[in-house]
């Protein structure tokens, strides 16, 4: 069988010091395709980040994985060393941030800052390299490219500096793109430029794209597979149709009964009570049983395994068999 | 017949720019430029647009705490300058920010009883009394009464800061942004409880957010802002099934997936929003829209009725009335 392109198996990520340890991440299992795209979605906490720096191995520092494998065509990351690391960064994997400004250099160029790269990873002349970047901001959709080039990012608007983010990410023509939030800080008519300016990119270099945000609205819209954090775990991974046609987890129905939409006049939002649990604080068995109006006795101290209950949809709930059947879709 | 609370007529706001150490240029960002509104009592108004398009700023120059440059802004028929206190504590606001707009060093008891120390005339008891009514009206427990900000969550913030607007029975709330730095989960609850404390207190809300799902959401009404003006007014429903402003229909397909609920073509609008400091003359949009025609970059369109209670600024849809 073909190797995928990424293979998380059971990836354990932890926040430690010298006396406790505190799991951001736990249970991450997934693969990734060649021009696949997969959206990660989750509340603030959910871990989704962390899950990111992880496979980038860009961890804080007290943060580490402490079990579970992360295979890039087959090459084990975890526990590679910086300067291992460094080679496949940015040239095989690379990663859009959330705030596009804040993420580039403000005291170089834009040029400066897309060349560093290339001349990092390859064996090419500046002259090759500018060429190669020049090419690369046409690429994004930048209308003057030799402007920008020669422009510092506080020149620049937030939705030109995602382009920049994106001609920089994709300069060493990467096999695997991570995009954490790309369109967060942005306004919707930018953020629909850039979804399909990520979505060309896919199409034009075929890279797999990891794509993490808490909008369940951009996911929809733009991935293949979903994966559903909460509280560090994996609470249900599906494809597109089958998550939003019939979700099985209690948190993905309540998250999605929870969002406004456009083509209904709901009467009332769905409400789930509380916050997301602090780290520190985890209830014992089901992360979300705290919040969960399903919840039984046992979902308080029994951690529910992620079991597949059709074929390519996984869930971790004790119930997800009974509502499977109920067939509860939203 | 519904009585309209507020009514703003040719509002102006501008605000100087520098543009350099040396240069005597000096520009104004057009913030708000003529812009002309009314809410009916009890309803919900939303406000929408993107970043800098002057909704905040519209927002802050109505409740007065930017001075405005011209235009008036009447209050039950009176002036908003020539409010006295009393009257101008019926006009409220709940911030964007919870993490910004509380005072850390206070505690929720003095932040939400500050309004009534200053108004005076209360005894101790009672403000004590009306502080935890209101506790329980957000939803949060009165044992959190003596916490500083610090101790709660993003969403027990926002809970706090509208405990706080409530004070002294208002009659008008701006929201300005109240959910957009919440988690969904926590939106939904802050949503439902503005909602229920509306029914409950019968308030009025200006509504403003770049979320167009929250907006449809909680809205009777929605204008649709673009570099310091109004370019489309509806009531709710009617604005997402028929926008009639090439802007409006750009904002609402570049909604993810919105193509399927919608049933419009997607709409991808090239390049950023101008600069507010120097607004393309004639029709603000001009310059990004599809369908722009000569007439569209040298004269400004007035707002014209396209439906009942409907209303939208731009030159082609004259035409198409006419023709």
């Amino acid at each position: 069988m073909k190797e995928p392109l990424l293979q998380v198996q059971d990836v354990r990520m932890v926040f430690r010091n010298k006396k406790q340890e505190f799991a951001a991440v736990d249970g991450l299992t997934f693969q990734l395709e060649q021009g696949e795209i997969l959206g990660i979605v989750g509340e603030s906490g959910s871990g989704k980040t962390m899950a990111s720096l992880s496979i980038m191995g860009l961890l804080p520092e007290q943060g580490v994985i402490a079990s579970g494998s992360i295979r890039y065509r087959g090459r084990e990351l975890v526990g590679l060393s910086d300067k291992e690391m460094c080679k496949i960064r940015g040239k095989e994997i690379s990663m859009i941030f959330q705030e596009p400004i804040m993420s580039l250099d403000q005291v170089f160029t834009v040029g400066s800052q897309l060349m560093e790269g290339i001349l990092a990873h390859e064996k090419v002349s500046k002259e090759e390299a500018k060429k190669r970047s020049l090419d690369m901001l046409r690429t994004v959709g930048i209308p003057s490219p030799e402007r920008v080039f020669a422009s510092y990012p506080f020149e620049l608007s937030g939705g030109m500096c995602q382009r920049v983010m994106i001609a920089i990410a994709l300069s060493c023509h990467p096999r695997l793109l991570i995009a954490d939030e790309p369109t967060t800080a942005l306004d919707v008519t930018v953020q629909a430029q850039i979804m399909d300016l990520l979505r060309q990119s896919r199409d034009q270099f075929d890279v797999g794209i990891i794509l993490i945000t808490h909008d369940l609205d951009v996911v929809k819209d733009m991935a293949d597979r979903i994966i559903v954090m909460y509280g560090g775990n994996m609470m249900e991974m599906a494809s597109r149709e089958q998550l939003f046609s019939h979700p099985c987890h209690s948190y993905t129905q309540g998250l999605l009964r929870s969002i406004p939409r456009l083509d209904a006049s709901e009467e009332r939002l769905f409400n789930i009570e509380g916050t997301v649990p602090d780290i520190r604080n985890m209830p014992a068995g089901c992360h979300f049983c705290t919040r969960c109006w399903n919840a039984q006795e046992r979902c308080h101290t029994e951690h529910p395994a992620l079991v597949e209950v059709e074929p390519g949809h996984f869930v971790a709930c004790h119930r997800a068999e009974e509502f499977r059947k109920e067939g509860t879709a939203v | 017949m519904s009585e309209t609370l507020l009514e703003v007529k040719n509002l102006k706001k501008y605000f100087p720019v520098k543009h350099g150490m040396f240069s005597s240029g000096k520009g104004f960002v057009h913030a708000v430029d003529d812009i002309s509104l009314s809410v009916e009592k009890g309803e919900t108004f939303g406000l929408v647009g993107e970043s800098g398009c002057g909704k905040s700023s519209l927002s802050r120059v109505i409740l007065g705490l930017v001075p405005r440059d011209s235009g008036e802004i009447l209050y039950k028929g009176k002036d908003v300058s020539t409010l006295d206190r009393a009257q101008r504590s019926k006009m409220r606001m709940v911030f964007q920010n919870p993490f910004a707009s509380l005072n850390p060093k206070e505690r929720v008891f003095d932040t939400i009883a500050e309004p009534y120390r200053i108004a005076g005339g209360y005894s101790r008891e009672q403000i004590r009394e009306e502080v935890l009514k209101l506790l329980d009206l957000v939803g949060l427990s009165r044992g959190y009464a003596n916490r500083y900000p610090h101790e709660f969550s993003g969403g027990q913030r926002q809970r706090i800061g509208i405990a706080r607007a409530l004070a002294m029975n208002p009659e008008f709330i701006i929201c300005d942004e109240p959910v957009s730095a919440l988690d969904v989960s926590i939106q939904a609850q802050i949503l439902n409880l503005l909602r229920d404390i509306q029914k409950e207190l019968g308030l009025t809300y200006v509504f403003i957010s770049h979320n167009l799902g929250v907006v449809k959401y909680v809205s009777d009404r929605i204008a649709v802002m673009y570099l310091g003006k109004i370019i489309e007014v509806s009531k709710a429903a009617d604005l997402y099934a028929n926008p009639s402003h090439p802007y409006t229909q750009a904002l609402l397909s570049a909604i993810p997936g919105a193509s399927e609920y919608l049933h419009i073509d997607r709409v991808l609008l090239k390049d950023d929003i101008p600069s507010p400091v120097n607004p393309p003359a004639g029709c603000r949009f001009c310059t990004r829209c599809l369908y722009a025609k000569e007439i569209c970059s040298q004269e400004e369109p007035q707002m014209q009725p396209v439906g009942e209670g409907h209303y939208a600024a731009c030159h082609l849809l004259r035409k198409e009335a006419e023709g």
